[in-house]
């Protein structure tokens, strides 16, 4: 599928001026979903360091336009302000150059220290305990919306 | 007179669990709950209970009749609903270890035996583990309890969509008192 010329790089630089009312876009399939609260399903959630698309610069449809992506995918939403639920984690733009599926909007969560402000940029792979990841993936599936179902 | 009893003190025995009276929350307008009536309610799941001997304080012992073995097949069989994601094995997620299943049978059979609850959904999780979930009756309230392949283990409960509590489980009671704040109302 050829990406649309919104997600190219373009020579654009990263931009880490996000507001906490600005979405971020993550794909899901169906096996994912949960009927009882229309949600997705905790367990499916993977924290930290996964990837979103930013609503800045992208649609919800874009989130198949990558590596494994798929024409079935759906796709679910929820706030920057979410993101940084209880100051532990934060977005950080995080563009990729690759020939074949460019995403100027792509978007890692990122784990914070205590001491650390939500305008700080993360390394990735911190540890957490499994407590503080589970209620952070748990607020995600209570407060995020479907943008789009995916197909069976 | 009151007096503060350790339940360290007191004796096990097998299919009773005991608890300090305290712990929980009683319903003080129905009668039937105090003094030595051998059945209380909290919550909807029903307790025979009985005083300790000899021991002039507010323990008591509790117990839920179950059958164990039924309860480890069907925890087993709702496992065997949901297969590993194929796309987390792409990804390098691994699937649940038989040590991590087997805690996670253990798990759901103690909970079945002390608060009679049945999960809804047993699967695996993304986090390389196992997810138990459990609803109340009017679907308004869950309980998650996740047990990873390391063997740690941790639980959140939500109400309406908000987080009501969520713990590392350390100790066995860290996981009681996490049920009882699900059941209670």
């Amino acid at each position: 599928m050829p990406v649309p010329k919104h997600l190219l790089i373009n020579g654009r630089k990263e931009d880490q001026s996000f507001s906490n009312k600005d979405r971020l876009y993550r794909s899901f399939s169906y096996d994912e979903y949960e009927p009882i609260q229309n949600t997705i399903q905790t367990r499916t959630i993977k924290f930290p360091d996964f990837s979103c698309n930013w609503d800045r610069y992208s649609f919800p449809i874009d989130v198949r336009y990558r590596l494994n992506g798929s024409d079935k995918d759906g796709c679910f939403s929820f706030t920057v302000g979410i993101s940084r639920f209880n100051n532990c984690a934060t977005p950080v733009h995080n563009p990729i150059d690759n020939p074949e599926f460019p995403n100027y909007s792509h978007t890692e969560v990122r784990a914070l220290r205590d001491s650390e402000g939500t305008n700080y940029l993360p390394p990735r792979k911190r540890k957490l305990s499994k407590g503080k990841k589970l209620a952070y993936r748990e607020s995600i599936a209570n407060n995020l919306k479907i943008e789009i179902m995916p197909r069976d | 007179m009151e007096q503060a009893i350790s339940t360290s003190a007191v004796e096990p025995e097998p299919g009773w669990f005991t608890v300090p009276e305290t712990s929980y929350k009683h319903d003080v307008s129905n009668p039937e709950s105090e003094g030595d009536f051998p059945y209380v309610a909290f919550g909807d799941i029903a307790y025979e209970r009985k005083a300790i001997p000899a021991i002039a304080t507010d323990l008591y012992r509790y117990k839920v009749i179950g059958n164990s073995n039924a309860i480890a097949l069907h925890i087993e069989q709702l496992f065997d609903i949901f297969p590993f994601n194929e796309r987390w094995l792409a990804d390098g997620i691994k699937m649940p270890t038989l040590q991590c299943k087997k805690n996670m049978v253990s798990i759901a059979t103690q909970i079945y035996e002390q608060f009679g609850l049945l999960p809804v959904q047993v699967a695996p999780s993304v986090e390389e583990g196992v997810m138990l979930v459990y609803w109340n009756k009017s679907k308004t309230r869950n309980l998650k309890i996740e047990v990873y392949n390391t063997l740690e283990i941790a639980g959140v409960i939500s109400a309406n969509s908000k987080i009501i509590n969520c713990l590392d489980i350390e100790y066995n009671w860290d996981l009681i008192n996490l049920i009882v704040k699900f059941v209670e109302k």
